[in-house]
């Protein structure tokens, strides 16, 4: 096999693999990103506890 | 126990995409939608808690035996609560509609899940990872274990009350030096009386052997459980109301906690448990615990004793009242007598009270010996 051919054997094969880990979920793509979690984060109304809780559990 | 932010309870550390469970598919374990780009198509029908109530389709196939007996662990069934409190119930159907009806609202959203002790925050502690998403073999003390029993053995273990254990502050072992998969994981049995009736469960006799040359364990032997000499002050609450306030949020109410000591009459004793002289504390439930839900629910609220075994999680070599003889022997102010009970609930503490006569007498002869020390030689 030819040098050339070797590499874009590898180049495609890498492609492949980003392709199919960043592609195929969503899921990883924004559970790693902090920055678009901090975002939805802001939107989200946080559930709030009684206030008459008193005293210890 | 620091609050995490939002987006840092979900935030999936890259690390954990190379662990045998980070390889697995996210919507494996929790369902959902792995090719929508917005949230709420992506959440569609996902299972936030993969491991509860049943943890067999997602961990079942490679941990097989945790899955299965997960499912005999208090943890997971929380089995003793009803049982327990319907003794004390108006046993009408209606009546005991109610009381469930509470029980449901308040009781059961304190179980741990695999997930609740190997990934995350427990969700009664508004949930979180620990550490990115990472299964850890070993649970956290802090984030996981006192997040839920916090307020009694957690204190207690640290020295937020007292001065602490001294297998922690002294001997740096946690929660899991003591308790491990035996107790934890499940028992396989099905009947629980309570929670000691865990098989497996850690004992003082696991690791210590009574040592008769000390004076004090040669003359009691295995009459008196260790914790009534070697424990501290420990709480007790009354009073613990729950309900619904007008947001129907639910709410409990707790106000009454005081640190007491007392000593009192082991009412059946067992071949695991044989000491005559035990601690007990007094449970939170009264009578009028879950009255928002209905009135005299708890109508047979005194066929139980209230004040019960204790294992307060407060261990040290020296305390005040093993210090000296006479801290115990004559000191009626520790011992569980009738004057301490409610007359209401004397008859049903009838076993754990201990009448004044049965108080160990005061030790004429033990003054604290003057240890006449040999000189050592130094060569
Ligand atoms: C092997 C099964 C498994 C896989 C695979 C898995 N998870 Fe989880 N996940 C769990 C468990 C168990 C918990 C803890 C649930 C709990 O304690 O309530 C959890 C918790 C979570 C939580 C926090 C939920 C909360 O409300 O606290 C998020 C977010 C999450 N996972 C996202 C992901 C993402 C994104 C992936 C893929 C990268 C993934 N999970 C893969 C089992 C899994
Ligand atoms: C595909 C098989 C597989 C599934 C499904 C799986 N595990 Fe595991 N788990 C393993 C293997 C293999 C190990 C051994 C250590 C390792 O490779 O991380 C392990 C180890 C563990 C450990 C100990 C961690 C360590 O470092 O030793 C815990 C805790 C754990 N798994 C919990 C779970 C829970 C909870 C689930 C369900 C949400 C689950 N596992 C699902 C294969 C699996
Ligand atoms: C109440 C807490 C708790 C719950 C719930 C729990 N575990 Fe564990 N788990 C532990 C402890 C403690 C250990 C022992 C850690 C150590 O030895 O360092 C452990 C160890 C493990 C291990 C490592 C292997 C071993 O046996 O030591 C695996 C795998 C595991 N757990 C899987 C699970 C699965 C699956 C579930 C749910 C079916 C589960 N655990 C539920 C506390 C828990
Ligand atoms: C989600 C809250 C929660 C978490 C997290 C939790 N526990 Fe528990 N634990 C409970 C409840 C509730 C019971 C009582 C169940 C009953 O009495 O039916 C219990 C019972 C116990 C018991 C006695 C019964 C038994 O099964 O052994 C021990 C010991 C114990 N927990 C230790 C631990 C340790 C150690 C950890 C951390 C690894 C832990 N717990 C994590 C809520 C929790
Ligand atoms: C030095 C050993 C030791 C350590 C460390 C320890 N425990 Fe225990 N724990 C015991 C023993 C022994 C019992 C059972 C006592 C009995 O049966 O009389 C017990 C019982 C329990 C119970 C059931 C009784 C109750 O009070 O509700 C819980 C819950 C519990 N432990 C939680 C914990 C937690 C949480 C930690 C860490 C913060 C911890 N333990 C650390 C020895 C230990
Ligand atoms: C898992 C083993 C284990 C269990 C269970 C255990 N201990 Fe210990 N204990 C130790 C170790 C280890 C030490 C420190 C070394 C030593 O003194 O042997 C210790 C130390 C002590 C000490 C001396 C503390 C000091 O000041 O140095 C007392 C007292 C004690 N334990 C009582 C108890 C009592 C009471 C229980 C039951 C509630 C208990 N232990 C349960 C392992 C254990
Ligand atoms: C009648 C009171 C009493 C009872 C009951 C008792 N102890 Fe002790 N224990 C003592 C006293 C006093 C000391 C010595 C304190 C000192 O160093 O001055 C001691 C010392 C110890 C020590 C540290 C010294 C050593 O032997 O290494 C351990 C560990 C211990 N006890 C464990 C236990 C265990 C476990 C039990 C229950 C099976 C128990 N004790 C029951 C009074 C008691
Ligand atoms: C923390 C409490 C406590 C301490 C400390 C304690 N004892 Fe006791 N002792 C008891 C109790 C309770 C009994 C009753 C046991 C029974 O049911 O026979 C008892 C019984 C006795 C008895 C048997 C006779 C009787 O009065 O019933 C003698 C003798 C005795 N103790 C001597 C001592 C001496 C000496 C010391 C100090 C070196 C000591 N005790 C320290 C609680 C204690």
């Amino acid at each position: 096999m030819h040098s050339r051919t070797k590499i874009s054997l590898l180049l495609v094969a890498v492609l492949l693999l980003a392709a199919t880990s960043a592609l195929a979920s969503q899921c990883v793509n924004c559970h790693t990103d902090v920055e678009k979690l901090k975002a939805i984060a802001k939107t989200i109304i946080k559930p709030v506890g009684s206030a008459e809780t008193a005293g210890k559990g | 126990m620091a609050p995490l932010e939002l987006h840092e309870k979900v935030l999936v550390s890259p690390d954990f995409l190379q662990t045998t469970h980070g390889e697995i598919a996210c919507t494996e374990c929790h369902g959902g939608n792995d090719v929508a780009a917005d949230m709420n198509q992506a959440h569609s029908g996902i299972r936030a808690d993969p491991t509860f109530p049943d943890a067999t389709a997602t961990c079942g196939q490679c941990h097989e035996e945790e899955a299965r007996l997960a499912k005999t662990s208090l943890h997971y069934t929380l089995a003793t609560y009803k049982p327990m409190v319907h003794q004390r119930a108006d046993q009408a159907a209606n009546q005991i509609k109610m009381l469930n009806q509470g029980m449901d609202n308040h009781c059961y959203g304190c179980h741990a899940s695999c997930g609740e002790c190997h990934v995350s925050r427990p969700n009664s502690a508004k949930g979180g990872f620990i550490s990115g998403h990472n299964f850890n073999k070993t649970p956290d003390q802090t984030n996981q274990c006192t997040a839920c029993h916090g307020s009694r053995v957690g204190n207690e273990f640290t020295g937020t009350t007292g001065s602490g254990d001294a297998h922690y502050t002294k001997h740096d072992m946690d929660c899991m030096a003591c308790h491990s998969t035996r107790d934890l994981h499940g028992d396989g049995k099905s009947d629980h009386r309570d929670r000691y009736d865990v098989e497996g469960l850690s004992s003082c006799q696991d690791c210590h052997e009574l040592d008769d040359k000390i004076e004090q364990h040669a003359i009691h032997g295995e009459k008196l459980s260790c914790y009534v000499c070697h424990a501290q002050p420990y709480a007790n609450c009354y009073g613990c109301h729950v309900g619904l306030d007008d947001k129907g949020l639910a709410f409990y109410k707790n106000p009454d906690e005081e640190e007491l000591f007392r000593i009192g009459r082991n009412p059946a004793p067992s071949p695991k448990r044989p000491e005559e002289w035990i601690l007990v504390r007094r449970v939170p439930s009264v009578q009028t615990s879950f009255e928002f839900y209905g009135k005299d629910l708890l109508s047979n609220f005194d066929q139980l004793n209230n004040w019960k075994y204790a294992s307060p999680h407060n261990i040290q070599r020296k305390t005040t009242q093993n210090r000296e003889c006479n801290n115990c022997h004559g000191n009626e102010e520790l011992f569980l007598t009738e004057d301490k009970v409610k007359p209401e609930m004397r008859k049903a503490n009838k076993g754990v009270i201990v009448s004044k006569g049965m108080i160990p007498e005061k030790q004429e002869d033990a003054e604290p010996k003057k240890k006449t020390k040999k000189k050592s030689s130094y060569f």
